[in-house]
């Protein structure tokens, strides 16, 4: 009998890999604002972020939106870094309580495991 | 053995990568920012200067700032001088006045450099925030299991 998978379960690993993520995330965020006024620098972005950004791209192939597209890309330019330092601020809480809360149910889920090796006592 | 394994992974892959390099990667961001605020301070104390010392015409700063493209942080590539248009002010006492008592003067502006402080500021605060934010987490998690 697997003792370890009784014991353990995939709850560790899911929380480790959780925790691994978000500081991952974490770095990237650090560059992100670190790196607001470099010139050669290019910015890490995420899956949902690349999507959207070729979507766009995409759209204004088809001709009907380009114009449009070019005022907004330049009107985001001008507001670039006031709003990114914003934008990076607050996914770097949220990321911060992701990750108070993923070692949270780390704690306690090490809790549980210190009951049951103490026989209760603990 | 396996719950060994897990923690010990766990805390090899945590000093590996993550935290010190946020830390270290906001502490040259602020370093290239407090630059940015020596050179902003240089331009603003220069602001009335027609020449220097040794006679060649004054320009104000400014800083260049590129990626190192192998550790992703910031920092000071170059200094260079800002070319900017020039005042024809009439001022006959001058010692650096022409034959017709004219000073040449850049024609730089406060405001500008103004708000170029306020910017360098807020950048300085938010990487201090991501230093504090990334110094909290690494408190949570070397206090887990407690």
């Amino acid at each position: 009998m697997d003792f370890d998978g009784v014991i353990y379960g995939q709850t560790f690993d899911n929380l480790e890999n959780a925790i691994h993520s978000a500081s991952m995330r974490q770095t990237k965020i650090a560059q992100n604002i670190a790196n607001i006024e470099s010139d050669n620098y290019q910015k890490n972005s995420n899956f949902a972020d690349v999507l959207e950004t070729a979507k766009t791209k995409q759209e204004s192939k088809n001709g009907a939106t380009a114009v449009r597209f070019n005022a907004k890309q330049e009107l985001e330019n001008a507001q670039n870094k006031q709003t990114l330092i914003d934008n990076e601020l607050s996914k770097l809480a949220e990321n911060n309580l992701k990750i108070t809360s993923y070692s949270q149910l780390l704690s306690s889920k090490l809790k549980i495991l210190r009951k049951v090796v103490t026989l209760g006592k603990g | 053995m396996r719950g060994l394994l897990i923690i010990v992974g766990f805390i090899f892959s945590f000093s590996y990568s993550d935290v010190f390099d946020v830390i270290q990667t906001s502490e040259s961001a602020m370093n290239v920012q407090q630059k940015k605020l020596n050179v902003i301070a240089e331009n603003i104390a220069n602001i009335s200067s027609t020449k220097t010392k040794d006679g060649a015409d004054y320009f104000q700063k400014s800083v260049i700032i590129k990626t190192d493209r192998k550790t992703n942080r910031p920092y000071v590539s170059s200094i260079e001088a800002r070319p900017t248009t020039v005042m024809k002010i009439y001022d006959p006492t001058n010692p650096d006045a022409d034959e017709n008592g004219y000073v040449y003067e850049a024609d730089n502006s406060l405001s500008n450099e103004l708000v170029d402080l306020a910017m360098t500021r807020r950048l300085y605060d938010a990487n201090a925030a991501v230093f504090n934010s990334a110094k909290s987490v690494a408190q949570t998690l070397m206090n887990l299991g407690k």
